[in-house]
């Protein structure tokens, strides 16, 4: 009894102990929150390491104009209840002047009522488009990866290019695999191309071979998979066993390194469109971006010891920006300010006009929260274990 | 109340009141989430701690309430309060359609029925897209607004979701105190036993299906308005065993809900606070620490917190000890004071002087001939206090009897033939060696079992095959051969037994209605307790030696009123001047009109108390007749003793 | 549906069931030895795989670390139990050395089928450990608490799993790779080799409970705790071996599915949950059932995405209630005649 009692009071005390730890006035506060564990932690780690090694390039370098940088990460176990709670804490409790959230889309939707009531400018690093349309009810969301219908439109522009006329879709019951299709069928029918059956399956699934054999009877030229993986090595070898002849197309999502090593030669032919980062070494050096592409693989492999992933690259993204925005507005603002800081932000960010970074080229508008433009989506095919850029 | 537990109770509700100005500002968010989730996890500590239903799909309808409301206010621009009202109400036909299949199961089946169920509910929410949002969730929540207020500050939210708490701790409370509290009780102790004493266990089951759906519905709307965002995954797996973990730390007590919320939700704060962020395993780290924790917490205590907040706050199950009560104007139909056969016992608390009752008694008798129990035919249940029970007639023929009854297991025929006739006040004694299969003509007669043959009548009704709470209803009333008691108080037990003639569902339970029926239900199984001679009304009821459980479980029938007693065993266990304290009191019972089937092993007892005698063996009856006759009888005697002895 | 695509459906189906049959065989044995419900089973699935798949690419062997830690904690108890304060030392030190040996010698390329035996024994060891540390103590509590219990084992090992091999996934070498085309129907040695498996496992296990004295011991001690104590069984060394053959029989699945559907951390939940429906439509006591049940819910699962994909689990679950309820009729039914 005395000691159930011993436990209560040790947890009271320390909720209220414990509570983060006090930046200094001067510091310029970012809050983080990240999924870190959940279905969503495979994109996340990436995340998470990319803005630790954003925070320590700044303040190595000096910082924001001699202010240094803190970046507070919060854990939301890819739930969006939890994404809420994390950020009203990085907002009232941390004193953040910008939020970076979320992974997910359903996460950052989320936050959105919040970050809008409290009035703080928020980068999400997650892929729906909802999250920043329609603009006039996302005035202080912004995000940095491409939407999904221009990865799309870049695969669907592909399959045009190689004749497709028919296209299967296999994808996640969730939301990205929803986001995935609903972008085809607004890009397919615009190209000509027909949409002759589109199979689901949930991330926890492992047996795809029903799936499979359906399409495979339906027999479109092409099937899109869009998935991450191991998921979508799965379909891939579903359709094979099935015996499916035609030409696979994966998602951006499927771009982390266990991708390749899963699939090995089996992979041959597959085409996808993907983030800049991902074909660092293949850029072409007429693209503006290339050098910042360049630079952050250098930085993370020297830090890491492995290639970024394109979570990674979204993330640290998202530090450029407002780091570029706080340059900005520190010239009129002081960060003790907050509430003023906080505005001051959100408008320089939607100001940021030809802004070279990891994901392409940003141009914000009030009318445009997302920013890239089809440079972004890079064409290329699988060969022997390595992406081959489309010419 | 005790001036000191009023002036604690203030003091609590004052502090309550003013957590979200003492705290800083987040903590308002910690505390709004405690208290929806104590509020739903008190529903699901009614559901398993008490009523023993685990249930692991409880995110659904708590999903289904907080879908309902904003979808009907977002999208179909209702009222946003009276989306609150929908959403529960949704909540609570879900729970209807979906218990009336599943309550059907028990146990491990049961467990994975609900669980099915939430999968399939988590699947609903993300397909049907558009209504629900889909996987992205249900962006378009209105704010509740009251006289221009708006509840969107999480430090004035918290005061909505404080009253849906207390609400939700208050109804447990109420309810577990009421009759149907008992009944819940009773029923996860030995369902049946319940069903011995009259109650209906599947209707029970699914109201407190539906109130504790219902609770999780409320709860979930509240929670849609607070964050103003839902999607599916809220309310997956993963949402049901967390609330399932809560209902657990917090134990088998009103407020355990709102505690075990607590506990779950500030350690998962805590661990963030806790465990230094830098590291880029903090998220792990704490899921880790997360399990390691609950591992431990109900290793030292399995049943959670229950045992520290029973000391704090005492549920009790019975009004204070009665000083003397009044003696009624009109009498109670069980008569409850000194029986005449048996030796005066020490007047206990509740014990009227001995004359008035007495008195009164003898003018019962006077107005009633033959019987007290009544002379309307056997319908309704639940009379008003004081009035007799509605009763089987009593005519001059046989108030039970049966005929041809047989019953068979598989290729074993345990009854076979069996007849008898008995009427009021007589006692019948049905003796036998073992396996003869007098309990089991038991279980048939007062409807445990379906017989396989042959029919039972009471009261001239032919009430073959009718289950066991209809026969309790109708005035049969049996003992167990091994003691079917619930795990409560004594008297707790005996006022069990006055189910059938008091009123009062699951609803009124949650109101507090029934008072006046719970404090007439007490006088009655305080004075049947006097009549078979226990005293220690509080001892709980397993823990009693086997003897006193006996005569507990015989108080127990006399509360119910019975027309009919079937009695297995009654004696088993008693030393010998029990024994005869039994016997007179028995006699006494034949004499006010009752009418009893007498199971026993102890010769002496059944001789000396029966009038008649019937003999089975291997389940046929082998003889029927007075006392001296059968104890003559050589067929008898070659029975139970072996040829030669004949 | 033509009847080669049906029968396509049924052969993949009854490939997916054997490793859920596989996961029901451990959950009955653990619920018939100790009634307790283990919520982490897929877990061991889990560590099987991902412990094996270290040993033979060089990648963590968190498997062996979370042994040597898990024998550790058991010393620990043992010693605090014997009171024997000055030996308190040993095991965390003992521990501290193993690990780092373990870490020393490696990175391992052990051949596939010496680091599957390594990983089962590793698991199985895993396995009865828990038992001893959680399970044991809280002996007398209800069967809701064991469910809880082994809820934080399924939330912690899993976090483990994060921890030891990062959220990516890892494939493992088929025990032959290709595949047997017969009919117009392919299936793959794999397959065939995970079903052949899971019939050695059950005929294994129903020899063990039949016809040796130690597993007839160890469903008296199911029966009746105290009964089986009276006669000279041990109920915890009975909670031990369940433990431990269970564990071991799941971590041989997990070597057996990596190859078709990759190992990753989180691959536990899912499974276990199948595997559970499986045993408990198979009634929860009887081993040919717990398989019946597994494959019946693969077959099932196959042919209910082929049929509607979206909503192909939801009717996988809901198909559950009525069969559950047509069992307990059935039962009753064959009690009353």
């Amino acid at each position: 009894m005395t000691r159930t009692r011993l436990w209560i009071l040790t947890l009271l005390t320390a909720a209220l102990a414990g509570f983060g730890g006090a930046a200094l006035a001067q510091d310029i506060v970012i809050g983080a929150a990240i999924a870190q564990t959940g279905p969503a932690s495979s994109l996340g780690s990436g995340e998470v390491d990319a803005l630790k090694l954003f925070e320590k390039q700044v303040n190595d370098a000096g910082g924001i104009m001699g202010h240094n940088l803190k970046i507070v990460l919060l854990d939301t176990a890819s739930d969006p209840s939890k994404a809420v709670l994390d950020v009203r804490k990085l907002i009232t409790e941390s004193g953040a002047v910008a939020v970076i959230c979320c992974t997910t889309s359903p996460e950052s939707l989320a936050v959105i009522d919040t970050l809008q009531r409290a009035g703080v400018p928020n980068i999400s690093i997650a892929a729906s488009a909802s999250i920043v349309q329609p603009a006039s009810e996302r005035h202080w969301v912004f995000k940095t990866p491409p939407v999904d219908a221009t990865m799309v439109a870049a695969e669907v522009k592909d399959m045009v290019a190689q004749g497709v006329k028919t296209v299967g879709f296999l994808g996640f019951n969730d939301a990205y695999g929803q986001g995935g299709l609903t972008e085809l069928q607004k890009a397919a029918p615009a190209h000509d191309v027909a949409i002759v059956d589109t199979e689901s399956f949930a991330r926890s699934d492992t047996n795809l071979s029903s799936q499979a054999t359906k399409l495979v009877a339906a027999n479109p030229d092409a099937v899109l998979i869009w998935a991450i993986p191991p998921a979508g090595n799965v379909a891939e070898k579903a359709l094979q066993d099935a015996g499916y002849q035609g030409t696979i197309y994966q998602s951006y999502g499927m771009t982390n390194e266990t991708f390749l090593r899963l699939g090995g030669a089996s992979l041959n032919g597959t085409r996808l469109s993907v983030l800049p980062v991902i074909v660092h070494d293949k850029l072409p050096a007429s693209l503006p971006f290339a050098s910042v592409v360049q630079d952050f693989v250098k930085t993370y492999q020297d830090a890491y010891g492995s290639v970024p992933s394109s979570f990674a690259g979204h993330a640290w993204d998202a530090g450029l920006i407002l780091e570029a925005a706080s340059k900005q507005v520190l010239a009129s603002t002081s960060p003790t300010d907050v509430k003023a800081f906080r505005s001051a932000l959100r408008d320089a960010i939607e100001n940021l006009h030809d802004f070279q970074a990891v994901d392409g080229t940003f141009n914000f508008s009030p009318t445009d929260h997302s920013g890239l433009g089809t440079s972004s989506a890079i064409m290329v095919t699988v060969q022997d274990g390595a992406y081959q850029l489309v010419p | 109340m005790r001036p000191r537990s009023a002036a604690l109770g203030l003091a609590g509700a004052a502090l309550l009141v003013a957590l979200p100005w003492l705290l800083p500002p987040f903590y308002a968010n910690l505390l709004c989430f405690i208290a929806i989730y104590g509020g739903v996890a008190t529903g699901l500590i009614l559901l398993t701690g008490y009523a023993g239903l685990v249930s692991l799909g409880q995110g659904a309808f708590y999903g289904i309430g907080a879908y309902g409301a904003v979808v009907l206010a977002g999208s179909y621009g209702v009222d946003p309060w009276l989306s609150l009202l929908l959403g529960t109400l949704l909540a609570a036909a879900a729970g209807y359609l979906v218990g009336l299949p599943i309550l059907r199961l028990s146990g491990h089946y049961l467990a994975l029925a609900t669980l099915a169920w939430g999968i399939i509910a988590t699947i609903l929410f993300t397909q049907l897209a558009s209504i629900t949002g889909g996987p992205n969730g249900f962006t378009n929540v209105p704010v509740l607004r009251l006289f221009g207020v708006d509840f969107i500050d999480p430090g004035r939210f918290y005061y909505l979701t404080l009253i849906f708490a207390v609400l939700a701790v208050l109804a447990l409370a109420s309810l577990i105190r009421s009759r149907a509290g008992r009944a819940v009780r009773a029923m996860r102790s030995s369902e049946f036993a319940a069903a011995s004493v009259g109650m209906e266990v599947g209707r029970l089951k699914l109201q407190v299906f539906v109130l504790a759906a219902a609770l999780a519905g409320l709860g979930g709307a509240l929670f849609a308005y607070f964050i103003a965002f839902i999607s599916p995954s809220a309310f997956d797996l993963g949402a049901s065993i967390r609330l399932l973990t809560m209902a657990m730390i917090g134990g088998a007590h009103p407020l355990g809900g709102v505690l075990g919320a607590a506990v779950v939700t500030l350690l998962d704060d805590v661990l963030q606070n806790v465990i230094p962020n830098g590291s880029g395993q903090a998220g792990l780290v704490q899921v880790i620490a997360y399990g390691a924790i609950l591992v431990g917490l109900m290793l030292a205590s399995p049943r959670g917190l229950e045992p520290l907040l029973s000391r704090l706050w005492r549920v009790r199950f019975r009004s204070r000890p009665a000083a003397a009560a009044p003696p009624d104007a009109v009498p109670d139909a069980v008569p409850d004071a000194v029986p005449d056969a048996v030796p005066a016992r020490a007047a206990g608390p509740g014990a009227a002087p001995a004359t008035a009752r007495a008195a009164a008694r003898a003018t019962a008798r006077a107005t009633a001939p033959a019987t007290v129990f009544g002379t309307a035919p056997a319908t309704v249940i639940g009379t008003a206090p004081g009035t007799p029970a509605e009763r089987p007639q009593a005519p001059a023929g046989a108030l039970l009897e049966v005929r041809e009854l047989g019953r068979s297991f598989g290729g074993l025929q345990a009854v076979d033939g069996l007849g008898f006739r008995l009427r009021g006040g007589e006692i019948l004694g049905l003796i036998g060696p073992n396996g003869a299969g007098k309990t089991t003509a038991f279980n048939v007669i007062s409807g445990l079992l379906p017989p396989s043959q042959g029919r039972v009548l009471l009261g001239g009704d032919d009430v073959t095959g009718q289950p066991a709470q209809r026969m309790a209803r109708r005035g049969l009333t049996r003992t167990f051969q091994n003691t079917a008691l619930f795990d409560m108080s004594v008297l707790e037990n005996v006022m069990a037994g006055c189910y059938v003639h008091t009123r009062g569902g699951v609803w009124a339970g949650v109101l507090g209605l029934g008072r006046a029926d719970e404090a007439r239900a007490e006088r009655e199984a305080r004075g049947a307790l006097e009549r078979v001679g226990l005293s220690e009304l509080d001892a709980r009821a397993p823990a009693l030696p086997v003897g006193k459980q006996r005569l507990l479980e015989v108080a127990r029938s006399l509360a119910m009123r019975p027309a009919v007693l079937l009695l297995d065993e009654p004696a088993a266990g008693l030393r010998y001047a029990e024994k005869r304290e039994l016997a007179g009191l028995l006699g006494a019972l034949r004499d006010e009109g009752l009418a009893i089937l007498l199971v026993e092993h102890d010769m002496d007892l059944v001789m000396s108390v029966a009038d008649r005698i019937v003999v089975m063996n291997y389940g046929k009856m082998l003889t029927e007749g007075a006392p001296e006759q059968v104890r003559q009888d050589p067929e008898v005697i070659a029975a139970y003793l072996g040829l030669d002895a004949a | 549906m033509t009847m080669s695509t049906a029968l396509f459906l049924f052969v993949t189906g009854l490939t997916n069931g054997a490793i859920y049959a596989l996961l029901g065989l451990g959950l009955v044995l653990i619920y018939n030895v100790t009634r307790v419900i283990n919520i982490a089973q897929g877990e061991f699935v889990m560590l099987g795989a991902l412990t094996a798949v270290g040993l033979t690419t060089g990648e963590a062997t968190g498997g062996i670390t979370l042994a040597i830690l898990a024998g550790a904690a058991w010393a620990l108890l043992v010693l605090l139990r014997r009171r024997r304060w000055s030996l308190l030392w040993l095991p965390p030190l003992g521990a501290l050395a193993l690990s780092w040996l373990v870490r020393v010698a490696g990175p391992y390329h052990l051949p596939p089928l010496l680091a599957v035996l390594v990983a089962t024994v590793a698991v199985a060891f895993v396995g009865a450990a828990l038992y001893r540390l959680t399970i044991q103590p809280a002996a007398a509590a209800g069967e809701v608490v064991f469910l809880i219990i082994t809820t934080g084992l399924y939330l912690g090992l899993q976090g483990l799993g994060l921890l030891f091999w990062g959220p990516g996934s890892f494939s493992f070498p088929s025990v032959h790779g290709g595949q047997i085309a017969a009919g117009g129907l392919r299936v793959s040695y794999q397959s065939l080799f995970v079903l052949a498996a899971t019939f050695v496992v059950l005929a294994l296990l129903w020899l063990f409970f039949e016809r040796t004295l130690f597993g007839k011991a160890l469903r008296a001690a199911a029966m009746n705790r105290l009964g089986a104590r009276l006669v000279g069984i041990s109920p915890e060394r009975a909670g031990l071996v369940a433990f431990a053959i269970s564990a071991g029989i799941s971590a041989l699945a997990g070597v057996l599915i990596a190859p078709v559907t990759y190992a990753t951390y989180d691959m536990g939940l899912g499974l276990g949950l199948k595997g559970f429906v499986g045993a408990v439509i198979g009634g929860l006591s009887g081993y040919p059932g717990a398989v019946l049940g597994g494959l019946a819910i693969g077959v099932l699962e196959a042919f209910a995405a082929y049929t509607t994909s979206a909503y192909g689990e939801a009717i996988v679950y809901a198909l559950i209630i009525p069969i559950l309820l047509l069992r307990v009729i059935a039962v009753r039914r064959g009690a009353a005649t």
